[in-house]
C-alpha cells in the first residue's frame, strides 16, 4: 500500500492533506491520486469486516476522503477515468433520516461508484426517474420508520410498472429492516449495515461487468 | 389455564427486581400514534396538546380492548406525548426533532423524525465547559430571551421550526411549563394506576454524549473526536453532573422515589453504542457517563430504565458494573437480546423487544413465534417485561398487537 493509501486507511486527515498536495505539485496525475485512496477506502472496508474498524472509522474516512475529492474533483474530469457503475440512492417518501444514507453514499463513491444521490423524503418517481435519465444498474433505498416499507415497495412496483425491475438491482436498508421487510418490498437484498450494503453493491457490479 | 396470582404492579416489579413472577408481565412502549391511527385519527394529533387527554384515552381504551396490560413505560412521555413535547421543548433541548403537524418537513402522518443538522458549534464546547451544562442553557436561554435575540445565533440553533415569536414565549414560560408538566404527570400517574396500570418510568432524558451527538450531528461529533477529543471530554465532564441532579429534581418535585423504585428515570441511549464506535471510546466517553449517571438515581432509590435503541450487544458486559435488580435494559430488537440475556442472567431485567418490522409487516404466527421464544428464554422465571422493541408502531397489524399482549398468558411461564 502506498504512503497515501496507508495515511486514509490509518485516518491521518492531516498527513492524508499534505501527501495530495505534494503527489499534485510534482505533477501527478489526478487519476493516479484517486486510485491511492480508493485502495485506503478499500483498506478501511477490510479492518471493518475483521472487527478492527466501527461505524466512527467509516465516517471519519469518508470525511477525510470527501476533502480530498474537494481538491481532486477539479482536475478529474480532464484525466478521463472508466465508466463506474450508476448507483441511485435515496432516504424514500416520507422519512428525513439522512445518516445511514450518507455513510452509503460516501463509501460507494469511496470505492469509485457513480453515485446519484437524491436526498431525503425522495418521491417515488424521483427514483425512477432518475434511472431512467442516468441508466443506473442500481438502486439504494433507506429508511428508518416502519410506514418507509411501503414507499419503498411502491418504489419497487413503480421500477416494474416502468419495465426497468430486470434493469436493476435494489437494496434497502434501514436501522429496524429484516429480511421480512425485503419480502414485503420486493427488493433484492437488505442490510441494517453500511460496509454490508456497500459489499453487496460491489458483488453486483462484478457480476455484471 | 393461568393462574395469576400477583397484580399488574407486584408482577412488574417482581420481573424489575429479579424475583420470580406468576407470568411475564407486557407493558407496550406505546405512544397515542398506533391508537389514533387505528380510529383515523392523525399522528399530528397525536402531538398536539390539546388532544392531551384524548392521547391518554384512547390508549386506555385499547389497553382494555387488547386483553389488559400489566403496565405503560412511561407516565407521560407515552402516550402523553403533549405533555413531555412542552415541557422539552420549553427546556430547548431538542431542536432537531420534527413533530407532525407542526414541521413542513414531515407530513401530518408520519412519526416525529430527527432532522441532522448542526444545533451548536465548536465554540460551544468552551461554553459548556466553563458554565457547566444548566449554565450554558441558563445562558441560551437568556440571551434568546434578551434584546439582541433577533441576532443572536443560538437563538435561532435552539427555536428549531418554532417561530422566533413562540419560541420566545415558551421559554419565558418555562418554570410554568415545567410545574404543568409536573402536575399533569402526578394525575397521569394516577389514572394509570386507578386503572390497574403500572407505570415502569416517569422521567424521560438522554445521556450526555447522545446530547452532543444530536447538537452537532452524528459526523459532526464523530470528527470531534477524532479531532479534539480531550476537548470534548472535557464538556462531558461538566455535562454529567448537572444531567443527574437535574433529573433527581424533576422525579423528587414529582413526589421521590417509592419503596420499589418505580416509577424510575428512563434514559435513552443511542449514539454510544458497539455499532458506532470501538470498546476504547466507548470507555472513555459514553459508559463513564451512564454509570455515573444510573449510580446516583440508584442511590437515591430510583430505577433506570436503559432504552438502548441501535446495536448494544457488545457493550452489554459494562451492564454487570450497575446494581443488581436497579436497572431495566430496552433494547430495540437490533441488540442481540438473547446474548445480552446470557451475559445478565440473574443481574438486569430486560424491558422488549418485539421488532418493529413483525407489528406492522409481519403476521400473527410470526409474532407468537417470536413471543413465545422470547418468554421461554430470557423471560423464564423472571427477569422480563414483553415490550416492544424502540416503540409500538403507529402502523401496527391489531391483530399482531394483539397476539403480542395475549402471548404472556398463551406462553405463561412462571415461577
Amino acid at each position: 500500500m502506498s504512503e497515501l493509501s496507508s495515511a486514509l486507511a490509518n485516518l491521518e486527515e492531516e498527513k492524508v492533506a499534505r501527501i495530495i498536495k505534494q503527489e499534485l505539485g510534482t505533477g501527478k496525475d489526478s487519476m493516479g491520486v484517486l486510485t491511492e485512496l480508493r485502495k485506503g477506502m478499500d483498506e478501511v472496508g477490510q479492518r471493518y469486516k475483521k472487527g478492527e474498524y466501527f461505524l466512527s472509522e467509516l465516517i471519519v474516512s469518508g470525511e477525510i476522503f470527501k476533502d480530498a475529492m474537494k481538491v481532486l474533483e477539479p482536475t478529474l474530469k480532464k484525466d478521463g477515468g472508466g465508466p463506474a457503475t450508476k448507483v441511485v440512492i435515496g432516504t424514500v417518501k416520507g422519512d428525513i433520516h439522512n445518516i445511514g444514507k450518507d455513510i452509503v453514499a460516501t463509501l460507494l463513491k469511496g470505492v469509485g461508484f457513480e453515485v446519484y444521490d437524491l436526498g431525503i423524503d425522495v418521491p417515488v418517481k424521483a427514483f425512477v426517474d432518475k434511472v431512467v435519465e442516468t441508466k443506473a444498474t442500481i438502486v439504494g433505498m433507506s429508511g428508518l420508520l416502519t410506514p418507509s416499507f411501503e414507499s419503498m415497495k411502491e418504489t419497487v412496483d413503480a421500477l416494474k410498472e416502468a419495465g426497468l425491475r430486470n434493469k436493476v438491482k435494489v437494496i434497502i436498508g434501514g436501522g429496524v429492516v429484516t429480511e421480512l421487510v425485503q419480502r414485503h418490498t420486493g427488493a433484492d437484498a437488505f442490510t441494517d449495515d453500511a460496509m454490508e450494503g456497500v459489499e453487496i453493491i460491489k458483488k453486483w457490479s462484478a457480476k455484471s461487468n | 389455564m393461568l393462574r395469576e396470582t400477583m397484580t399488574t404492579e407486584e408482577r412488574i416489579i417482581a420481573a424489575v427486581k429479579l424475583q420470580p413472577y406468576d407470568r411475564v408481565p407486557v407493558a407496550p412502549h406505546i405512544n397515542a400514534e398506533y391508537p389514533f391511527r387505528r380510529k383515523g385519527r392523525s399522528l399530528a394529533e397525536a402531538y398536539d396538546p390539546k388532544y392531551a387527554e384524548d392521547c391518554f384515552q384512547e390508549t386506555l381504551a385499547l389497553s382494555k380492548e387488547s386483553g389488559g396490560w400489566d403496565a405503560v413505560t412511561l407516565a407521560y412521555g407515552a402516550p402523553l406525548y403533549p405533555e413531555a413535547l412542552a415541557f422539552y421543548r420549553g427546556r430547548g433541548q431538542l431542536g432537531g426533532y420534527r413533530y407532525p403537524g407542526r414541521s413542513a418537513m414531515i407530513s401530518r402522518e408520519s412519526s416525529p423524525q430527527y432532522e441532522e443538522k448542526t444545533l451548536m458549534s465548536i465554540e460551544d464546547y468552551d461554553l459548556i465547559i466553563k458554565l457547566g451544562w444548566r449554565g450554558f442553557l441558563k445562558k441560551t436561554s437568556e440571551e434568546t430571551g434578551a434584546e439582541q435575540a433577533d441576532t443572536n445565533a443560538r437563538w435561532r440553533r435552539f427555536a428549531g421550526d418554532t417561530s422566533e415569536k413562540q419560541a420566545r414565549a415558551s421559554l419565558e414560560s418555562r418554570t410554568e411549563i415545567a410545574t404543568r408538566a409536573t402536575k399533569n404527570y402526578l394525575g397521569r400517574l394516577a389514572s394509570w394506576k386507578q386503572n390497574g396500570l403500572a407505570v415502569v418510568a416517569g422521567h424521560l432524558m438522554i445521556d450526555p454524549q447522545m446530547m452532543l451527538s444530536l447538537l452537532r450531528t452524528l459526523h459532526g461529533f464523530t470528527m470531534d473526536l477524532h479531532r479534539m477529543g480531550d476537548k470534548v471530554k472535557a464538556a462531558l465532564d461538566a455535562m454529567v453532573d448537572d444531567m443527574t441532579e437535574d433529573a433527581i429534581k424533576c422525579m423528587n418535585a414529582a413526589g421521590g422515589p417509592s419503596a420499589s423504585g418505580l416509577p424510575g428515570i428512563m434514559m435513552a441511549c443511542e449514539r454510544g453504542s458497539g455499532q458506532y464506535y470501538n470498546l476504547k471510546i466507548f470507555e472513555k466517553y459514553v459508559w463513564p457517563y451512564i454509570k455515573k449517571m444510573v449510580l446516583a438515581w440508584a442511590k437515591e432509590g430510583y430505577v433506570t430504565t436503559l432504552h438502548f435503541d441501535t446495536d448494544w450487544t457488545l457493550n452489554m458486559p459494562y451492564l454487570k458494573e450497575l446494581p443488581r435488580a436497579m436497572v431495566i435494559c430496552e433494547p430495540d430488537s437490533t441488540t442481540d437480546i438473547f446474548k445480552a440475556h446470557e451475559i445478565l442472567k440473574g443481574h438486569t431485567c430486560f424491558m422488549g423487544d418485539v421488532p418493529p418490522s413483525i407489528s406492522s409487516h409481519g403476521t400473527v404466527k410470526e409474532m407468537e413465534d417470536y413471543c413465545e421464544k422470547l418468554i421461554q428464554v430470557v423471560g423464564k422465571g423472571t427477569g422480563l417485561i414483553l415490550s416492544n422493541g424502540c416503540a409500538v408502531p403507529p402502523d401496527t397489524k391489531d391483530e399482531n398487537f394483539w397476539a403480542m399482549m395475549n402471548s404472556v398468558k398463551k406462553f405463561a411461564t412462571g415461577s
